[in-house]
Protein backbone atom coordinates (compact mmCIF):
# COMPACT_ATOMS: atom_id res chain seq x y z
CA UNK A 1 0.00 0.00 0.00
CA UNK A 2 2.73 2.49 0.80
CA UNK A 3 4.20 1.62 -2.58
CA UNK A 4 1.01 2.74 -4.25
CA UNK A 5 1.04 6.00 -2.35
CA UNK A 6 4.68 6.48 -3.24
CA UNK A 7 4.02 5.98 -6.92
CA UNK A 8 1.18 8.48 -7.08
CA UNK A 9 2.98 10.91 -4.79
CA UNK A 10 6.15 10.87 -6.89
CA UNK A 11 4.10 11.50 -10.00
CA UNK A 12 2.18 14.34 -8.42
CA UNK A 13 5.25 15.96 -6.95
CA UNK A 14 7.18 15.70 -10.18
CA UNK A 15 4.44 17.22 -12.31
CA UNK A 16 3.47 19.92 -9.86
CA UNK A 17 7.12 20.64 -9.16
CA UNK A 18 7.87 21.06 -12.82
CA UNK A 19 4.86 23.31 -13.29
CA UNK A 20 5.97 25.46 -10.36
CA UNK A 21 9.46 25.65 -11.76
CA UNK A 22 8.04 26.84 -15.07
CA UNK A 23 6.02 29.45 -13.28
CA UNK A 24 9.04 30.74 -11.41
CA UNK A 25 11.07 30.87 -14.60
CA UNK A 26 8.24 32.68 -16.33
CA UNK A 27 8.11 35.33 -13.63
CA UNK A 28 11.87 35.76 -13.80
CA UNK A 29 11.70 36.11 -17.57
CA UNK A 30 8.92 38.70 -17.34
CA UNK A 31 10.85 40.74 -14.79
CA UNK A 32 13.87 40.47 -17.01
CA UNK A 33 11.92 41.70 -20.01
CA UNK A 34 10.56 44.67 -18.10
CA UNK A 35 14.03 45.57 -17.06
CA UNK A 36 15.27 45.57 -20.59
CA UNK A 37 12.42 47.48 -22.17
CA UNK B 1 -15.01 4.00 -26.96
CA UNK B 2 -12.41 4.99 -24.44
CA UNK B 3 -9.57 4.25 -26.83
CA UNK B 4 -11.25 6.42 -29.42
CA UNK B 5 -11.30 9.21 -26.87
CA UNK B 6 -7.61 8.66 -26.19
CA UNK B 7 -6.77 8.88 -29.88
CA UNK B 8 -8.89 11.99 -30.24
CA UNK B 9 -7.05 13.51 -27.32
CA UNK B 10 -3.70 12.83 -28.91
CA UNK B 11 -4.76 14.33 -32.22
CA UNK B 12 -6.47 17.23 -30.51
CA UNK B 13 -3.49 17.98 -28.31
CA UNK B 14 -1.13 17.81 -31.26
CA UNK B 15 -3.28 20.12 -33.33
CA UNK B 16 -3.62 22.57 -30.47
CA UNK B 17 0.10 22.62 -29.76
CA UNK B 18 0.99 23.13 -33.40
CA UNK B 19 -1.51 25.96 -33.61
CA UNK B 20 -0.28 27.39 -30.35
CA UNK B 21 3.38 27.34 -31.37
CA UNK B 22 2.79 29.61 -34.30
CA UNK B 23 1.65 32.54 -32.20
CA UNK B 24 2.18 31.73 -28.57
CA UNK B 25 1.95 35.35 -27.53
CA UNK B 26 -1.61 35.85 -28.69
CA UNK B 27 -2.92 32.35 -28.25
CA UNK B 28 -1.65 31.58 -24.77
CA UNK B 29 -5.06 32.40 -23.29
CA UNK B 30 -6.43 29.10 -24.52
CA UNK B 31 -4.08 27.38 -22.10
CA UNK B 32 -6.41 28.27 -19.29
CA UNK B 33 -9.13 26.04 -20.71
CA UNK B 34 -6.82 23.14 -21.26
CA UNK B 35 -5.41 23.51 -17.78
CA UNK B 36 -8.91 23.56 -16.37
CA UNK B 37 -9.91 20.39 -18.20
CA UNK B 38 -6.74 18.60 -17.15
CA UNK B 39 -7.19 19.64 -13.56
CA UNK B 40 -10.87 18.65 -13.53
CA UNK B 41 -10.02 15.21 -14.84
CA UNK B 42 -7.61 14.47 -12.01
CA UNK B 43 -10.19 13.74 -9.28
CA UNK B 44 -12.29 11.79 -11.81
CA UNK B 45 -9.32 9.65 -12.70
CA UNK B 46 -8.31 9.14 -9.07
CA UNK B 47 -11.81 8.15 -8.11
CA UNK B 48 -11.90 5.65 -10.95
CA UNK B 49 -8.60 4.22 -9.80
CA UNK B 50 -9.57 4.00 -6.16
CA UNK B 51 -13.19 2.87 -6.32
CA UNK B 52 -14.27 1.96 -9.80
CA UNK B 53 -11.45 -0.29 -10.94
CA UNK B 54 -11.54 -3.67 -9.25
CA UNK B 55 -8.63 -4.93 -7.22
CA UNK B 56 -6.64 -7.33 -9.29
CA UNK B 57 -6.48 -10.88 -8.04
CA UNK B 58 -2.81 -11.69 -8.48
CA UNK B 59 -1.04 -8.53 -7.36
CA UNK B 60 -3.59 -7.05 -5.01
CA UNK B 61 -3.54 -3.38 -4.29
CA UNK B 62 -0.06 -2.94 -5.77
CA UNK B 63 -1.55 -3.33 -9.19
CA UNK B 64 -3.12 0.10 -8.78
CA UNK B 65 0.22 1.62 -9.69
CA UNK B 66 -0.58 0.43 -13.17
CA UNK B 67 -3.02 3.34 -13.51
CA UNK B 68 -0.35 5.96 -12.98
CA UNK B 69 2.43 4.17 -14.83
CA UNK B 70 0.75 3.40 -18.12
CA UNK B 71 -0.68 6.87 -18.78
CA UNK B 72 2.86 8.26 -18.74
CA UNK B 73 3.75 6.30 -21.87
CA UNK B 74 1.95 8.48 -24.38
CA UNK B 75 3.45 11.78 -23.17
CA UNK B 76 6.90 10.18 -23.19
CA UNK B 77 6.66 9.35 -26.87
CA UNK B 78 4.59 12.40 -27.68
CA UNK B 79 7.38 14.63 -26.38
CA UNK B 80 9.85 12.88 -28.58
CA UNK B 81 7.63 13.21 -31.57
CA UNK B 82 7.10 16.93 -30.97
CA UNK B 83 10.82 17.38 -30.61
CA UNK B 84 11.61 15.64 -33.87
CA UNK B 85 8.76 17.33 -35.71
CA UNK B 86 9.67 20.76 -34.39
CA UNK B 87 13.28 20.15 -35.32
CA UNK B 88 12.44 19.07 -38.84
CA UNK B 89 10.16 22.06 -39.34
CA UNK B 90 12.84 24.34 -37.96
CA UNK B 91 15.40 22.98 -40.42
CA UNK B 92 12.97 23.56 -43.25
CA UNK B 93 11.72 27.01 -42.36
CA UNK B 94 14.41 28.38 -40.03
CA UNK B 95 11.51 29.67 -37.98
CA UNK B 96 12.41 29.88 -34.30
CA UNK B 97 8.89 29.01 -33.24
CA UNK B 98 9.39 25.43 -34.33
CA UNK B 99 12.64 25.22 -32.46
CA UNK B 100 10.79 26.41 -29.36
CA UNK B 101 8.26 23.65 -29.83
CA UNK B 102 11.06 21.11 -30.17
CA UNK B 103 12.70 22.18 -26.93
CA UNK B 104 9.39 22.26 -25.07
CA UNK B 105 8.56 18.79 -26.30
CA UNK B 106 11.93 17.44 -25.23
CA UNK B 107 11.86 18.96 -21.78
CA UNK B 108 8.34 17.92 -20.86
CA UNK B 109 8.89 14.55 -22.50
CA UNK B 110 11.95 13.84 -20.40
CA UNK B 111 9.94 14.60 -17.26
CA UNK B 112 7.42 11.92 -18.15
CA UNK B 113 10.13 9.54 -19.28
CA UNK B 114 11.93 9.95 -15.97
CA UNK B 115 8.66 9.37 -14.18
CA UNK B 116 8.22 6.07 -15.97
CA UNK B 117 11.70 5.00 -14.95
CA UNK B 118 11.00 5.85 -11.31
CA UNK B 119 7.43 4.59 -11.01
CA UNK B 120 8.23 1.41 -12.91
CA UNK B 121 10.65 0.13 -10.27
CA UNK B 122 8.31 1.30 -7.49
CA UNK B 123 5.82 -1.09 -9.01
CA UNK B 124 8.27 -3.81 -9.91
CA UNK B 125 9.83 -4.27 -6.50
CA UNK B 126 6.69 -5.21 -4.57
CA UNK B 127 5.05 -6.90 -7.53
CA UNK B 128 7.90 -9.04 -8.85
CA UNK B 129 10.67 -8.73 -6.29
CA UNK B 130 13.18 -6.83 -8.40
CA UNK B 131 13.80 -3.12 -8.64
CA UNK B 132 14.90 -3.39 -12.21
CA UNK B 133 14.70 -5.94 -14.98
CA UNK B 134 16.27 -5.70 -18.37
CA UNK B 135 13.11 -6.41 -20.23
CA UNK B 136 11.95 -4.90 -23.47
CA UNK B 137 9.76 -2.05 -22.26
CA UNK B 138 11.90 -0.87 -19.40
CA UNK B 139 15.11 -1.06 -21.42
CA UNK B 140 13.74 0.85 -24.38
CA UNK B 141 12.33 3.46 -22.04
CA UNK B 142 15.80 3.79 -20.52
CA UNK B 143 17.34 4.18 -23.99
CA UNK B 144 14.74 6.78 -24.83
CA UNK B 145 15.71 8.61 -21.68
CA UNK B 146 19.37 8.54 -22.69
CA UNK B 147 18.51 10.04 -26.07
CA UNK B 148 16.43 12.74 -24.40
CA UNK B 149 19.24 13.55 -22.00
CA UNK B 150 21.81 13.64 -24.81
CA UNK B 151 19.55 16.06 -26.68
CA UNK B 152 19.25 18.34 -23.67
CA UNK B 153 22.99 18.24 -22.98
CA UNK B 154 23.72 19.12 -26.59
CA UNK B 155 21.29 21.98 -26.32
CA UNK B 156 22.81 23.36 -23.16
CA UNK B 157 26.42 22.94 -24.23
CA UNK B 158 25.89 24.64 -27.55
CA UNK B 159 24.81 27.84 -25.85
CA UNK B 160 21.43 28.34 -27.44
CA UNK B 161 22.92 29.93 -30.50
CA UNK B 162 21.57 29.23 -33.96
CA UNK B 163 24.03 26.39 -34.22
CA UNK B 164 22.46 24.81 -31.15
CA UNK B 165 19.05 24.92 -32.76
CA UNK B 166 20.27 23.28 -35.91
CA UNK B 167 22.28 20.66 -34.09
CA UNK B 168 19.51 19.65 -31.73
CA UNK B 169 17.03 19.56 -34.60
CA UNK B 170 19.28 17.10 -36.40
CA UNK B 171 19.81 15.03 -33.28
CA UNK B 172 16.09 14.91 -32.63
CA UNK B 173 15.57 13.48 -36.09
CA UNK B 174 18.42 10.99 -35.69
CA UNK B 175 17.04 10.04 -32.30
CA UNK B 176 13.55 9.30 -33.46
CA UNK B 177 14.90 7.35 -36.43
CA UNK B 178 16.91 5.20 -34.05
CA UNK B 179 14.02 4.28 -31.79
CA UNK B 180 12.44 1.48 -33.83
CA UNK B 181 15.89 -0.06 -34.28
CA UNK B 182 16.61 0.23 -30.58
CA UNK B 183 13.32 -1.50 -29.88
CA UNK B 184 14.17 -4.31 -32.27
CA UNK B 185 17.71 -4.57 -30.89
CA UNK B 186 16.63 -4.78 -27.27
CA UNK B 187 14.03 -7.37 -28.18
CA UNK B 188 16.74 -9.39 -29.88
CA UNK B 189 19.15 -9.04 -27.00
CA UNK B 190 16.70 -9.95 -24.28
CA UNK B 191 14.97 -12.96 -25.75
CA UNK B 192 12.29 -13.43 -23.16
CA UNK B 193 10.64 -10.60 -21.32
CA UNK B 194 9.59 -10.30 -17.73
CA UNK B 195 7.40 -7.30 -18.29
CA UNK B 196 3.73 -8.07 -18.05
CA UNK B 197 2.49 -8.49 -21.56
CA UNK B 198 0.20 -5.80 -22.78
CA UNK B 199 -2.87 -6.32 -20.65
CA UNK B 200 -5.28 -4.84 -23.15
CA UNK B 201 -4.35 -7.55 -25.56
CA UNK B 202 -4.94 -10.15 -22.93
CA UNK B 203 -8.35 -8.79 -22.26
CA UNK B 204 -8.40 -6.22 -19.51
CA UNK B 205 -11.63 -6.05 -17.57
CA UNK B 206 -13.58 -3.09 -18.96
CA UNK B 207 -13.50 -1.20 -15.67
CA UNK B 208 -9.76 -1.32 -15.65
CA UNK B 209 -9.64 -0.32 -19.28
CA UNK B 210 -11.76 2.73 -18.62
CA UNK B 211 -9.69 3.78 -15.63
CA UNK B 212 -6.49 3.52 -17.66
CA UNK B 213 -8.12 5.30 -20.57
CA UNK B 214 -9.21 8.23 -18.48
CA UNK B 215 -5.74 8.33 -16.96
CA UNK B 216 -4.25 8.46 -20.44
CA UNK B 217 -6.52 11.29 -21.50
CA UNK B 218 -5.74 13.11 -18.30
CA UNK B 219 -2.00 12.80 -18.77
CA UNK B 220 -2.18 13.82 -22.43
CA UNK B 221 -3.79 17.12 -21.50
CA UNK B 222 -1.48 17.67 -18.56
CA UNK B 223 1.38 17.09 -20.96
CA UNK B 224 -0.10 19.49 -23.49
CA UNK B 225 -0.61 22.16 -20.86
CA UNK B 226 2.98 21.79 -19.63
CA UNK B 227 4.31 22.01 -23.18
CA UNK B 228 2.24 25.16 -23.71
CA UNK B 229 3.69 26.71 -20.58
CA UNK B 230 7.19 25.76 -21.62
CA UNK B 231 6.54 27.23 -25.06
CA UNK B 232 5.51 30.47 -23.43
CA UNK B 233 8.74 30.51 -21.49
CA UNK B 234 10.80 29.87 -24.61
CA UNK B 235 9.04 32.71 -26.39
CA UNK B 236 9.73 35.04 -23.46
CA UNK B 237 13.40 34.13 -23.52
CA UNK B 238 13.51 34.78 -27.24
CA UNK B 239 11.94 38.20 -26.75
CA UNK B 240 14.45 39.01 -24.07
CA UNK B 241 17.22 38.13 -26.46
CA UNK B 242 15.72 40.29 -29.18
CA UNK B 243 15.17 43.15 -26.77
CA UNK B 244 18.73 43.10 -25.50
CA UNK B 245 20.07 42.88 -29.03
CA UNK B 246 17.92 45.82 -30.06
CA UNK B 247 19.27 47.86 -27.19
CA UNK B 248 22.88 47.09 -27.92
CA UNK B 249 22.40 47.73 -31.62
CA UNK C 1 32.46 20.03 -59.81
CA UNK C 2 30.13 17.14 -59.32
CA UNK C 3 28.90 15.73 -56.02
CA UNK C 4 30.66 12.41 -56.10
CA UNK C 5 33.93 14.05 -57.06
CA UNK C 6 33.68 16.33 -54.05
CA UNK C 7 33.08 13.27 -51.92
CA UNK C 8 36.06 11.56 -53.45
CA UNK C 9 38.25 14.58 -52.84
CA UNK C 10 37.26 14.82 -49.19
CA UNK C 11 37.69 11.07 -48.81
CA UNK C 12 41.13 11.04 -50.41
CA UNK C 13 42.30 14.04 -48.46
CA UNK C 14 41.26 12.54 -45.15
CA UNK C 15 42.83 9.21 -46.00
CA UNK C 16 46.06 10.85 -47.04
CA UNK C 17 46.07 12.76 -43.77
CA UNK C 18 45.48 9.58 -41.82
CA UNK C 19 48.17 7.64 -43.57
CA UNK C 20 50.73 10.39 -43.51
CA UNK C 21 50.41 11.54 -39.93
CA UNK C 22 49.30 8.18 -38.57
CA UNK C 23 47.93 10.05 -35.58
CA UNK C 24 44.40 8.87 -35.75
CA UNK C 25 45.08 5.31 -36.84
CA UNK C 26 48.03 4.93 -34.52
CA UNK C 27 46.18 6.15 -31.47
CA UNK C 28 43.20 3.95 -32.20
CA UNK C 29 45.43 0.91 -32.68
CA UNK C 30 47.31 1.42 -29.44
CA UNK C 31 44.12 2.09 -27.56
CA UNK C 32 42.52 -1.10 -28.88
CA UNK C 33 45.61 -3.06 -27.95
CA UNK C 34 45.56 -1.66 -24.44
CA UNK C 35 41.91 -2.45 -23.89
CA UNK C 36 42.08 -5.97 -25.27
CA UNK C 37 45.20 -6.70 -23.23
CA UNK C 38 43.50 -5.48 -20.08
CA UNK C 39 40.42 -7.50 -20.80
CA UNK C 40 42.43 -10.63 -21.46
CA UNK C 41 43.99 -10.38 -18.04
CA UNK C 42 40.74 -9.68 -16.29
CA UNK C 43 38.40 -12.07 -18.03
CA UNK C 44 37.72 -15.61 -16.83
CA UNK C 45 40.08 -18.01 -18.46
CA UNK C 46 37.81 -20.82 -19.49
CA UNK C 47 37.51 -20.98 -23.24
CA UNK C 48 33.75 -21.35 -23.38
CA UNK C 49 33.27 -18.34 -21.17
CA UNK C 50 35.58 -16.24 -23.30
CA UNK C 51 33.83 -17.35 -26.42
CA UNK C 52 30.44 -16.35 -25.08
CA UNK C 53 31.60 -12.84 -24.17
CA UNK C 54 33.93 -12.20 -27.10
CA UNK C 55 31.48 -11.06 -29.75
CA UNK C 56 29.92 -8.45 -27.50
CA UNK C 57 33.32 -7.46 -26.13
CA UNK C 58 34.76 -7.00 -29.58
CA UNK C 59 32.06 -4.51 -30.37
CA UNK C 60 32.43 -2.69 -27.08
CA UNK C 61 36.13 -2.32 -27.86
CA UNK C 62 35.18 -1.09 -31.33
CA UNK C 63 32.79 1.42 -29.85
CA UNK C 64 35.30 3.01 -27.52
CA UNK C 65 38.08 2.95 -30.06
CA UNK C 66 35.90 4.54 -32.71
CA UNK C 67 35.21 7.42 -30.34
CA UNK C 68 38.85 8.34 -30.60
CA UNK C 69 38.76 8.37 -34.36
CA UNK C 70 35.42 10.10 -34.71
CA UNK C 71 36.35 12.97 -32.47
CA UNK C 72 39.09 13.76 -34.94
CA UNK C 73 36.87 13.71 -37.98
CA UNK C 74 36.39 17.44 -38.07
CA UNK C 75 39.31 18.55 -36.03
CA UNK C 76 42.35 19.37 -38.10
CA UNK C 77 43.25 23.01 -38.54
CA UNK C 78 43.48 22.89 -42.26
CA UNK C 79 39.94 21.67 -41.93
CA UNK C 80 38.59 25.16 -41.48
CA UNK C 81 39.99 26.52 -44.70
CA UNK C 82 39.47 23.46 -46.78
CA UNK C 83 35.96 22.89 -45.53
CA UNK C 84 34.98 26.50 -46.10
CA UNK C 85 36.10 26.16 -49.70
CA UNK C 86 34.21 22.95 -50.21
CA UNK C 87 31.08 24.36 -48.66
CA UNK C 88 30.97 26.95 -51.38
CA UNK C 89 30.93 24.34 -54.10
CA UNK C 90 27.53 24.24 -55.82
CA UNK C 91 26.86 20.69 -54.84
CA UNK C 92 24.83 18.94 -52.23
CA UNK C 93 26.88 19.19 -49.05
CA UNK C 94 25.73 15.70 -48.32
CA UNK C 95 28.61 14.59 -50.51
CA UNK C 96 31.03 16.02 -47.99
CA UNK C 97 29.37 13.77 -45.46
CA UNK C 98 29.88 10.82 -47.79
CA UNK C 99 33.56 11.60 -48.16
CA UNK C 100 34.12 12.07 -44.44
CA UNK C 101 32.15 9.00 -43.49
CA UNK C 102 34.01 7.01 -46.11
CA UNK C 103 37.36 7.95 -44.61
CA UNK C 104 36.11 7.02 -41.15
CA UNK C 105 34.83 3.77 -42.56
CA UNK C 106 38.27 2.83 -43.83
CA UNK C 107 39.81 3.66 -40.47
CA UNK C 108 37.16 1.65 -38.65
CA UNK C 109 37.60 -1.38 -40.85
CA UNK C 110 41.30 -1.20 -40.19
CA UNK C 111 40.72 -1.04 -36.45
CA UNK C 112 38.24 -3.90 -36.68
CA UNK C 113 40.68 -6.20 -38.42
CA UNK C 114 43.31 -5.20 -35.89
CA UNK C 115 40.99 -5.82 -32.93
CA UNK C 116 39.84 -9.14 -34.33
CA UNK C 117 43.44 -10.31 -34.65
CA UNK C 118 44.11 -9.16 -31.10
CA UNK C 119 41.21 -11.25 -29.93
CA UNK C 120 42.67 -14.24 -31.75
CA UNK C 121 46.08 -13.71 -30.23
CA UNK C 122 45.10 -12.82 -26.68
CA UNK C 123 41.80 -14.54 -26.23
CA UNK C 124 42.15 -17.53 -28.52
CA UNK C 125 39.12 -16.61 -30.55
CA UNK C 126 38.90 -18.47 -33.82
CA UNK C 127 37.00 -16.37 -36.31
CA UNK C 128 37.21 -18.90 -39.11
CA UNK C 129 34.16 -20.75 -37.86
CA UNK C 130 31.77 -18.26 -39.43
CA UNK C 131 34.22 -16.00 -41.15
CA UNK C 132 31.92 -14.74 -43.87
CA UNK C 133 29.12 -13.82 -41.51
CA UNK C 134 31.56 -12.20 -39.09
CA UNK C 135 33.12 -10.21 -41.90
CA UNK C 136 29.72 -9.09 -43.16
CA UNK C 137 28.66 -8.12 -39.64
CA UNK C 138 31.92 -6.26 -39.29
CA UNK C 139 31.33 -4.35 -42.49
CA UNK C 140 27.76 -3.44 -41.60
CA UNK C 141 28.86 -2.43 -38.13
CA UNK C 142 31.66 -0.26 -39.46
CA UNK C 143 29.28 1.36 -41.94
CA UNK C 144 26.82 2.17 -39.19
CA UNK C 145 29.45 3.54 -36.85
CA UNK C 146 30.95 5.60 -39.65
CA UNK C 147 27.60 7.07 -40.67
CA UNK C 148 26.23 7.87 -37.23
CA UNK C 149 29.64 8.78 -35.85
CA UNK C 150 30.49 11.20 -38.62
CA UNK C 151 27.12 12.87 -38.30
CA UNK C 152 27.39 13.27 -34.54
CA UNK C 153 31.00 14.33 -34.76
CA UNK C 154 29.86 17.19 -36.98
CA UNK C 155 27.05 17.94 -34.53
CA UNK C 156 29.47 18.46 -31.70
CA UNK C 157 32.04 20.66 -33.40
CA UNK C 158 32.68 23.75 -31.36
CA UNK C 159 30.43 22.57 -28.59
CA UNK C 160 31.54 22.59 -24.99
CA UNK C 161 32.57 19.40 -23.24
CA UNK C 162 32.87 17.55 -26.50
CA UNK C 163 34.75 14.58 -24.96
CA UNK C 164 31.72 14.00 -22.77
CA UNK C 165 29.07 14.93 -25.28
CA UNK C 166 30.12 12.80 -28.22
CA UNK C 167 29.81 9.47 -26.37
CA UNK C 168 26.59 10.60 -24.75
CA UNK C 169 25.14 11.44 -28.15
CA UNK C 170 26.56 8.37 -29.80
CA UNK C 171 25.94 5.45 -27.48
CA UNK C 172 22.15 5.37 -27.43
CA UNK C 173 21.95 5.69 -31.19
CA UNK C 174 24.46 2.94 -31.91
CA UNK C 175 23.14 0.41 -29.43
CA UNK C 176 21.44 -1.38 -32.33
CA UNK C 177 24.80 -1.74 -34.08
CA UNK C 178 26.29 -3.31 -31.00
CA UNK C 179 23.42 -5.71 -30.58
CA UNK C 180 23.09 -6.67 -34.24
CA UNK C 181 26.79 -7.13 -34.86
CA UNK C 182 27.54 -9.09 -31.70
CA UNK C 183 24.43 -11.20 -32.18
CA UNK C 184 25.44 -12.15 -35.71
CA UNK C 185 29.02 -12.76 -34.65
CA UNK C 186 27.92 -14.93 -31.73
CA UNK C 187 25.62 -16.94 -33.97
CA UNK C 188 28.29 -17.33 -36.61
CA UNK C 189 30.91 -18.52 -34.13
CA UNK C 190 28.49 -21.03 -32.70
CA UNK C 191 27.60 -22.29 -36.12
CA UNK C 192 24.01 -21.11 -35.91
CA UNK C 193 22.11 -19.60 -38.81
CA UNK C 194 21.60 -15.90 -38.79
CA UNK C 195 18.04 -14.81 -39.48
CA UNK C 196 17.41 -12.94 -42.70
CA UNK C 197 15.35 -10.42 -40.79
CA UNK C 198 18.39 -9.48 -38.77
CA UNK C 199 20.50 -8.91 -41.89
CA UNK C 200 17.78 -6.79 -43.42
CA UNK C 201 17.24 -4.74 -40.30
CA UNK C 202 20.95 -4.15 -39.86
CA UNK C 203 21.32 -3.06 -43.47
CA UNK C 204 18.24 -0.88 -43.15
CA UNK C 205 19.72 0.82 -40.11
CA UNK C 206 22.91 1.64 -42.00
CA UNK C 207 20.95 2.85 -44.98
CA UNK C 208 18.65 5.05 -42.89
CA UNK C 209 21.49 6.78 -41.15
CA UNK C 210 23.54 7.17 -44.28
CA UNK C 211 20.54 8.90 -45.82
CA UNK C 212 19.93 11.06 -42.78
CA UNK C 213 23.57 12.08 -42.74
CA UNK C 214 23.52 12.89 -46.41
CA UNK C 215 20.34 14.95 -46.39
CA UNK C 216 20.94 16.74 -43.16
CA UNK C 217 24.52 17.81 -43.77
CA UNK C 218 23.39 20.80 -45.76
CA UNK C 219 21.94 22.23 -42.59
CA UNK C 220 24.76 21.08 -40.35
CA UNK C 221 27.45 22.75 -42.37
CA UNK C 222 25.76 26.08 -42.73
CA UNK C 223 27.88 27.34 -39.87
Amino acid sequence: MPWVIAAYAVTGIALVGYALQLRAARRAALRDLQRRS
Amino acid sequence: MVSAAVMLSVIGALAWLLWLARDIGERIATTRWVGGVALALVPVWLWLVAYYAPIEAAQGIIQKIFYVHIPAIIPTYFGFFLSALGGALYLRTRDDRWDQLAVAGAEVGVVFCSLMLVVGPIWAKPAWGHWWVWDLRLTTTLMLWFIYVAYLFLRSFAFGSDTAKTFTAVYGIAGIAAIPFVYFAVDLAQGSTMHPSNPTREGLPPEMGRAVGVGMINFIWIFAWLVAKRLELAALHAHALVASRARSA
Amino acid sequence: MSGPSVALEVFAKDLRLDLRSRDRIGHMAVFALLVVALLSIVLPTSKTERLSWSPALLWVVMLFTSLLGLARAFQSETEEGALALLVQAPVDRGWIFVGKAGASLVALIGVELWAASLFTVFLDVDWSEGALACAAAGLLGALGLAAVGTLLSALSVGVRFREFLLPVLLFPLVLPILVFASSITADALAGRDVSAQLWWTFSLYDWVFALIGYFVFDYVLED
